[in-house]
């Protein structure tokens, strides 16, 4: 079942998109003239073979990496034009990471690792992004956990909790990869759900990449990477 | 939520893996702190050594061989109220028959102290009463241990008797230039009560014998005299050398300085003599400047006076100008009186020839003659009668029969006639041929004087106003008196002293590089191991700033935590040290006593440098993580830096390989071709380069085997390859950790030499000679003459074929590595250079000027440029590491030194020698030694070549510890030997 949204400007424009690996030598094109654009409060779903780039297309978007060649527009910005310290802000304030192992300091308990990304801004900042981090965990049913450190947390939960974090900053553009890859089916659906509910109500746009049917299939477009560019799926494929 | 707590957490979180990092961070904060304090500690002890050895002393005269009288002390000090104590310091050996029959120890350079009440003052010590009931001497700790004594034992003690006359001098005499005599210990004194006493800085305790001072006075012939004054603090101000000279000037006597004024009845004029015979050249020269019509006199003994084939033997011939030598007389002209006239049958035109000695090296009687003309002929009497121009010679003088005369030089008694004793008897020493001053001094000036007796007329000058004129030009420091600012010299020794240190932090300068590269090594897998925090934290937007602040915060507190324990660490290290080194090391440092000192701002300084560069350590550790961009570091697969393959056959690496093994083979080539002394300096170089190359021709290998892993096949040993070559780097720092240790081992291994291997050959330490010996007391015998030989009993099958090449000695401070003290003071050798350029001994280093290498010693003898008529600057050659460490000094640098006058003369270095058995010592050409120090007589070091039978015999007796029991150091191949 499709989301209904409303389609605005594009948050996110990229235009032949060249990204390869390996030196000169041996070289190896992973993104052939990709392009992109992905409008905001969008759910979208990128999917393809293991090896077809769609991590590399992530980073790309979430400014870890650099492509070889081609534009990336965010929010109407040329990103590839944005300076090396600019960048963790935009990064920090705009963009929210959910990885598929979660990356959770281990040393941290779960509401300190969801305010990990306020440690960019000042320490003034910090006071009232607290209650907001309990409110989120709490959303997501770790209001009992937020002491607890990752490694007491179950897999489904620590995902939960890399959510939160992603969030903690009121991104616009939520980038998850293989969200659901290391958890189990009942934990996978709660995901979903939670993840599908903030694109709703938070109007945060979502960018997920995986290799699941089930959750490609609720996000509102789907979108294959053949042959290092992006060819939109069939609604139900 | 803050930064601060991030890295707490993480430091909590991984205490397992910071536990590495803490270790080795303490262990270089202690290496450093540890150094540090053992610099402290021995400055400190030092410093402690100084106040032990003086006690209250500040200033000293040290008059060594010249005596002055004993009241002088107290009327310097009513003048400045400073408390000033009257000794006798002299030198001597102390011998000890041990009662289990094993044979006799004996220990030379013994200090031989007389001393008084005043003396036990100065060291702020109870008076100990040495000659109370009985007669007995006290000893110091260091000497009771070295020749076994305690109290009730017996001690045969001999010392250098002091003569007026120098041994050297023509017509002295070598008979009963020692006295000994027996006493029992009654007192061993321990430091605590002066038993450390000694004038000279070092910390190497002395050995002292402590006499009453009226006890030594009367055994030395010296009755209520003495050659040492000791001046205190004073209570109110301190006491300086300016005002103890001019007190010392004001109340001056010229008995002190051995002068004697008496009148001459045959010529009604008073003379100035001294027992000297020969009056010092200042002496002279300010009583014939200072008061009018003085005339110098210098009277001579000559052995013939000859005129065709008649002779007379044994004649004094006086060398003067007034009235017996007119100023018509030219300079080759001789006046004779009567009787020589009609002995030799001598009319005016006659040529005379007078044969004579003049004293050589080594007491070596040198025949000389002049040929004079006959101007006139003059009857004896008025001044020509005068006896007393003859000065007063011991076995001359004092006899009545010629033939009973003992000059101190060869006399053929048989040569005496009759009409020669009727002379003596009627004339006693009166002079019987007359010559211009300036001719007696131009063929019989000798480094003692050039006069014999000054005359002044008796009608101008009186008594008194003659000594006044003279006490007034003569200033006390010209003939040897003067105050030496002892106590700040001392102090200044100790607090100028090498800097142990920074010597301490060079030797564990490995030390504190391994220990900072395996600080960097353990943070550097630490931080590795969060790879994936560092990116997690760069991908949530974390600055590169901020994430490298979290892990140095988590350095910080290591680096503090290190920082404290290494502190204390350094001090239970310093002190464990310390107590080795007093302990089962002692004889590493020469059996001194090292106390443990630490200064606040020391341990803070080397706390606080320890941090910084555990700090730095850690900071290039994340430096270097943090570069890394966020996805690289998420990917697993991205830990392993990834290479590319470069179609460059000819990379940086190897152009690094190429050049650092062409240096090494520059390096090898220069070792062989430079100088031995270089050699080090040229391995160390080579050593430098092939560890370079090495460690860079690993990096590439490491490179190829990364690159060509996929075709390999897999086994063990594959794998072991691909492992070490994932992580290159780190690969890279446990090589250079192995080779560095590998490399310092093998080097330290390659520089320890053994002396005997080389000992033999010219250019070697050794200087090719077989036996170093010390004396006490001076030689003036030449030991390569069976006679000089035979005096010491050293004529045997050892010494035959052997060569001595003496060295006169002038004592002073240790310059050598066993004193810890800068040598403010150095010893001083004097040697004729050319006994060293016939056998060119030992290895130049540096020369000041182009010589070359077989006459490389005559550089003592060449004159420098920027000498001048008032101040001559002199050559010295050292030992490179007396030069350098000891008196911080370089090639072309001038040293100040004070002459016996206490004029501050310069030295120039103009040769520094390899390692040698020189080192501590100053040498320069006798020549110059003589002007210098014009009292010191004899040879007291002597270098000497191997005689037929030396490998044979000495080796087995240094074996079997025969050399121990004759009062001979063992240790090393060379022997020393102590005159008695």
């Amino acid at each position: 079942m499709r989301n209904s949204h409303v389609i605005s400007s594009p948050i996110l424009d990229l235009r032949g998109i060249y990204k390869s690996y390996g030196g000169t030598l041996h070289s190896t094109p992973v993104l052939k003239g990709l392009d992109l654009r992905v409008s905001e409060g969008e759910s979208v779903a990128i999917v393809g073979p293991s090896g077809s780039g769609k991590s590399t297309l992530l980073h790309i978007i979430g400014t870890l990496d650099t492509p070889d060649k081609g534009e990336v527009y965010f929010n109407g910005r040329d990103l590839t034009g944005v300076s090396a310290s600019e960048l963790p802000r935009i990064r920090n304030q705009e963009i929210g990471f959910i990885f598929q192992l979660h990356h959770l300091l281990p040393q941290c308990n779960v509401l300190e690792n969801v305010l990990i990304p306020t440690l960019a801004g000042d320490a003034q900042t910090r006071e009232p992004v607290q209650a907001r981090a309990i409110r989120l965990l709490q959303r997501v049913g770790l209001g009992s956990r937020l002491k607890h450190r990752p490694g007491q947390l179950s897999g489904g939960e620590r995902q939960r909790v890399a959510v939160v974090r992603a969030l903690i900053n009121e991104p616009r553009l939520l980038l998850a990869d293989e969200p659901t890859g290391a958890l189990d089916r009942t934990s996978a659906e709660n995901l979903t759900d939670m993840l599908l509910e903030l694109n709703r109500e938070e109007g945060v746009t979502l960018l997920v990449i995986t290799h699941s049917t089930t959750l490609a299939k609720q996000m509102s477009r789907s979108l294959e990477i053949q042959d290092g560019r992006l060819v939109e799926l069939e609604a139900g494929v | 939520m803050n930064l601060w707590k991030v890295a707490w957490r993480g430091l909590v979180f991984h205490w397992r893996s910071h536990l590495g990092v803490l270790l080795g961070a303490t262990v270089g904060v202690a290496i450093l702190v540890g150094a540090l304090a053992v610099g402290d500690s021995v400055r400190f002890s030092l410093w402690k050594i100084t106040e032990s050895r003086l006690g209250s002393v500040q200033l000293a005269l040290m008059g060594q061989n010249r005596f002055f009288r004993e009241a002088l002390a107290d009327a310097i000090s009513a003048e400045t109220k400073a408390p000033i104590a009257p000794i006798i310091m002299t030198k001597g050996t102390a011998t000890h028959e041990e009662e289990s029959g094993r044979g006799a120890l004996m220990a030379g350079n013994v200090q031989f102290l007389g001393v008084t009440n005043k003396f036990w003052a100065m060291g702020n010590v109870a008076v100990l009463t040495i000659m109370g009931e009985q007669e007995g001497v006290a000893i110091n700790e260091s000497l009771a241990q070295k020749i076994g004594a305690k109290v009730g034992s017996e001690l045969l003690l001999r010392v250098d008797k002091p003569s007026l006359l120098s041994r050297e001098a023509p017509l002295s005499t070598l008979e009963d230039a020692t006295i000994a005599f027996r006493l029992k210990v009654l007192a061993v004194v321990d430091e605590a009560r002066y038993g450390r006493f000694s004038l000279e800085a070092n910390q190497i305790p002395p050995l002292n014998i402590y006499l009453p001072l009226s006890y030594l006075q009367s055994k030395l012939g010296q009755e209520s005299r003495v050659n040492t004054l000791l001046v205190g603090q004073r209570a109110n101000k301190p006491i300086t050398s300016s005002e103890t000279s001019a007190a010392l000037w004001k109340n001056w006597t010229i008995a002190d300085s051995n002068i004697e004024i008496h009148e001459v009845p045959a010529t009604n004029e008073l003379a100035l003599t001294t027992p000297r015979i020969f009056l010092d050249p200042p002496i002279g020269e300010a009583t014939v400047h200072s008061i009018n019509d003085a005339k110098g006199v210098l009277t001579y003994f000559v052995n013939e006076i000859r005129a065709g084939e008649r002779t007379t033997p044994y004649s004094v011939v006086c060398a003067m100008d007034g009235v017996l030598v007119p100023i018509n007389v030219r300079e080759d002209e001789i006046v004779v009186n009567q009787w020589l006239a009609d002995d030799l049958q001598l009319h005016v035109g006659s040529q005379v020839t007078l044969t004579y000695y003049v004293v050589g090296a080594m007491r070596k009687l040198e025949t000389h003659t002049s040929k004079l003309t006959v101007h006139s002929i003059i009857p004896i009497e008025g001044a020509a009668a005068d006896p007393d121009l003859m000065p007063f010679i011991p076995g001359l003088s004092d006899k009545k029969n010629c033939r009973d005369w003992e000059p101190g030089m060869p006399v053929d008694l048989t040569k005496i006639r009759d009409k020669d004793q009727a002379y003596w008897n009627k004339y006693k020493g009166t002079p019987k041929a007359f010559i211009h001053l300036k001719t007696g001094q131009k063929i019989w000036e000798n480094r003692f004087g050039n006069l014999t007796s000054v005359r002044i007329p008796r009608m101008i000058q009186s008594h008194e106003f003659v000594e006044s004129c003279l006490r007034q030009a003569l200033i006390p420091a010209s003939v040897g008196f003067f105050f030496l600012p002892t106590y700040q010299e001392g102090v200044q020794a100790s607090k100028n002293s090498l800097d142990f240190g920074l010597l301490f932090m060079g030797f564990s300068f490995f030390l504190i590089i391994s220990a900072l590269l395996l600080t960097a090594l353990l943070f550097g897998f630490g931080v590795e191991q969060r790879t994936e925090e560092v990116g997690t934290l760069l991908s949530l937007g974390i600055s590169v700033r901020k994430v490298r602040g979290i892990f140095l915060y988590e350095g910080m507190v290591i680096a503090l935590l290190a920082t404290a324990l290494g502190a204390q660490l350094g001090i239970y290290y310093t002190r464990f040290i310390l107590k080795g080194l007093s302990t089962v090391w002692k004889g590493a440092v020469v059996n001194s006593v090292l106390y443990f000192h630490l200064e606040r701002r020391t341990l803070f300084m080397g706390a606080g440098i320890g941090f910084l560069v555990a700090m730095f350590t850690i900071w290039l550790v994340v430096r270097r993580q943090a570069r890394r961009t966020p996805r690289e570091l998420l990917m697993v697969e991205a830990e392993t830096p990834v290479f590319t393959p470069t179609p460059r056959r000819f990379t940086f690496a190897h152009g690094l390989l190429l050049v650092s093994f062409l240096a090494t083979l520059l390096m090898v080539s220069a070792g062989w071709m430079l100088p031995k002394s270089q050699a080090p300096e040229a391995f160390f170089g080579a050593g430098a380069f092939l560890l370079i190359a090495g460690l860079t021709y690993c990096r590439i290998r490491l490179r190829k085997l990364d690159e060509g892993a996929a075709e390999q096949s897999l086994s063990l040993r594959a794998l072991g390859y691909r492992n070490a070559a994932r992580r290159w780097g780190r690969s890279l720092n446990v090589m250079s950790l192995l080779a560095v240790g590998s490399f310092l081992v093998i080097g330290v291994g390659a520089n320890r030499h053994d002396p005997n291997d080389i000992a033999t050959l010219r250019d070697s330490g050794t200087g090719g000679f077989a036996l170093y010996a010390t004396t006490t007391l001076p030689i003036y015998q030449d030991l390569n003459t069976k006679e000089g030989q035979e005096s010491f009993r050293l004529a045997s099958k050892d010494t035959l074929g052997a060569n001595f090449t003496p060295f006169r000695l002038k004592d002073g401070d240790d310059a050598s590595c066993l004193n810890l003290n800068r040598a403010p003071n150095p010893r001083i050798l004097g040697v004729d250079p050319n006994l060293l350029v016939a056998t060119n001994p030992f290895s130049f280093a540096q020369l000041y000027k182009q010589m070359p290498p077989k006459t490389a010693w005559q550089i003592l003898e060449m004159p420098q440029e920027d000498s001048n008529q008032n101040e001559e600057i002199i050559p010295v050659v050292g030992d490179a590491n007396t030069i350098t460490w000891a008196l911080h000094k370089s090639l072309g640098e001038t040293i100040p030194y004070s002459d016996e006058q206490g004029v501050t003369r310069k030295l120039r270095v103009v040769g520094i020698l390899g390692n040698s058995v020189l080192q501590g010592n100053l040498i320069m050409a006798e020549r110059h030694f003589n002007h210098l120090f014009p009292s010191q007589s004899g040879y007291r070091l002597f270098r000497t070549t191997a005689g037929e039978c030396w490998h044979g015999s000495s080796r087995t007796s240094q074996r079997n510890g025969a050399s121990k029991r004759v009062g001979t150091s063992k240790g090393t191949w060379l022997s020393r030997w102590t005159y008695s």
